[in-house]
């Protein structure tokens, strides 16, 4: 038995309900019954992963000879698209961790859909060091346990750091994606029925909004953010080093962990845009993502650019100012030689593109971003393409030079996982709060 | 019999709290239910500071000792297992010193930021007494308003 009492409000309290009533079905709105378009495009993502996948399973059957994988470029595609979907995740961190701490209040808009993007890309990114195994069962060689001879794997080994790294990274970045979004699962479960409602209120583990619940929750949400910022740089630095770490030319290199690390932030926000732009005309959200928004997105954007353009220069200056002759002869061969086309288009879409960003007009024009975007993404590509393929394929000795040509297995292995990428991501608008609804609702007064 | 409060707005809800608080209801008998973090709550409601500091810091130590103490003991466990072994010594391999410090802070510090985070997420659940197998879809919910319960009786 108790006793309510609702008391008289004044029209504005009235008001600010209303407003957070509206935010709500605003964001939720995609949870709603899709058209079949939506399937269509959901079918079709998983079709490319699935075809894929089919040619992947033909490769484990008759061999890596069907790709174009060869000596001595031995990693080529496969690293090239793992450090690519490393990279794509580290926007995601990076815009819901570190802008969480330098409170840059921008961040809520994209934080959501940033940090699906995050584990989603780590998924994605995780699968190519096991297709290029090529015996993908033995996968299990990788992680931390002794041979029968009691041997242990190498911990000085990059490899192993990666391991390490790359793995601690999903888990992280997965529980700060799930924490972040009870509050937001709680109010999905309040506008839902039947199965979804009990769903939904199993998801949120029956959070209620107390005040000791908001207590600790702001707490863990702050140090969670401490957490995955330090790692955000780690694990792209641990990256970095499975190729600064070895002697080849235009791998060996102090500079490529800040290098890495710019760049991955560079191309995730790249993504972002990528995602966010069409999901805004979509779903009709130009209300909470605003044009203001997209601005200082683009101004993070310009800053990595520059980041990456400086790497850029540095390498080559430096290989051309010190006295090692075969660093200078691949920074000669990367500008000039058989690849020089994917180097200077990489330059173009990473360096001189971003440079329209200057302009208010450009940085304000939604078509732009977009198309930008892609470029960003080619450009990133193009990027790890230029690192992992022009050092392998021509290093100390002229007898052991190569030339990479990808067959149309390498391009389906590539395609599949842009597929699968954004397979999921159709699939989290679907199902799960797609905007920081708490967080916005907290800036409605 | 309890007491309950349903207000639309933030500021209608400071300051309900506030009168009760000052007309003599025990803060330990008073619930809130939000639909945003409202500041300062916490002091109103006279609440200890959250524990859950404790669990980071302690998860993070854990996890810096396991992975130095796990890379460490690899290449010297035949030196602890064996005794006819003398320390220190170790597996070399690749011409490197066992003790390879720079080489093993990367596993040091990454098992630092998972140890700290999952028992971050621990703590906080168990803290606010999460997952509330009972009621995982509460009998009442006050949706984007805000609600104050004054209990009969204080609250553990």
């Amino acid at each position: 038995m108790s006793e309510v009492a609702t008391l008289p409000s004044e029209s504005r309290a009235a008001k600010e309900v209303q407003a957070r009533d509206q935010v709500d079905r605003d964001i939720l709105i995609a949870m709603k019954k899709p058209g079949p378009l939506y399937w269509v495009a959901v079918c079709a993502c998983f079709g490319f992963f699935v075809l894929g996948m089919a040619m992947f399973g033909n490769m484990v059957d008759k061999g890596f000879g069907l790709t174009g994988v060869s000596h001595p470029y031995n990693w080529s595609i496969y690293i090239v698209d793992f450090v690519f979907w490393v990279g794509i995740a580290h926007s995601g961190t990076l815009i819901s961790a570190i802008l969480l701490l330098f409170r840059a209040k921008f961040r809520n808009r994209f934080n959501r859909q940033a940090e699906a993007m995050t584990c989603i890309s780590v998924l994605c990114a995780g699968m190519y060091p096991i297709l290029h195994l090529g015996r993908p069962w033995f996968n299990f060689f990788l992680f931390p346990y002794p041979t029968e001879r009691q041997l242990w794997i190498n911990f000085r080994s990059p490899l192993t750091w990666d391991v390490f790294a790359v793995s601690t990274y999903l888990i992280v970045s997965m529980i700060f994606f799930y924490v972040g979004m009870i509050p937001d699962l709680a109010i999905a479960r309040q506008y839902a029925t039947g199965l979804r409602k009990k769903i939904y209120g199993i998801l949120s583990l029956g959070w209620r909004g107390t005040d000791r619940e908001w207590k600790h929750y702001e707490k863990v949400c702050l140090f969670l953010a401490a957490l995955a910022a330090p790692l955000v740089v780690s694990v792209h630095s641990v990256v970095s080093w499975d190729f600064a770490m070895s002697l080849l030319p235009g791998w060996h290199a102090t500079i490529f962990a800040p290098y890495f690390v710019a760049g991955a932030i560079f191309s995730g926000c790249g993504m972002v845009l990528t995602l966010v732009i069409p999901m805004r005309k979509i779903f009709r959200l130009e209300k909470y993502i605003t044009i203001d928004h997209f601005d200082k997105l683009c101004k993070l954007i310009m800053f990595t650019s520059m980041i990456v353009g400086y790497a850029y220069l540095m390498e080559v200056a430096l290989a051309n100012y010190g006295t090692n002759p075969f660093e200078k002869a691949l920074f000669d061969h990367r500008m000039g030689g058989h690849y020089r086309i994917a180097f200077w288009m990489m330059v173009f879409c990473n360096c001189i593109a971003p440079l329209t960003l200057w302009v208010k007009k450009l940085r304000h024009s939604i078509p732009w971003l977009f198309v930008l975007s892609i470029l960003i993404n080619i450009g990133m590509w193009l990027e790890r393409y230029v690192i992992v393929v022009t050092s392998l394929s021509n290093d100390f000795d002229p007898y052991n030079w190569g030339y990479y040509v990808p067959t149309i297995y390498d391009f389906g292995l590539t395609i599949m996982n842009f597929g699968f990428f954004f397979g999921m991501f159709l699939l989290f608008c679907r199902f799960l709060p797609m905007m920081a609804i708490m967080e916005v609702k907290e800036e409605v007064k | 019999m309890s007491r309950e409060y349903v207000l639309d707005g933030e500021h209608e809800f400071v300051t309900k709290v506030k009168e009760l608080t000052a007309g003599g209801v025990s803060p330990d008998r008073i619930r809130t239910f939000t639909p945003v973090p409202v500041h300062g709550l916490e002091e109103m409601l006279r609440r200890r500071p959250s524990l859950l500091k404790f669990f980071t810091l302690f998860g993070g130590l854990t996890g810096c000792a396991t992975g130095y103490g796990f890379a460490i003991y690899t290449v010297y466990r035949w030196a602890f297992e064996t005794s006819e072994v003398q320390w220190p010594w170790g597996l070399v391999t690749g011409g490197k010193p066992p003790l390879s410090i720079p080489a093993y802070t990367v596993i040091g510090f990454e098992l630092t930021i998972l140890f700290g985070a999952l028992c971050s997420v621990l703590g906080f659940l168990l803290l606010s007494r999460m997952p509330k197998f009972m009621a995982f879809v509460p009998e009442k919910e006050y949706g984007n308003r805000f609600a104050i319960v004054v209990e009969d009786e204080e609250r553990k």
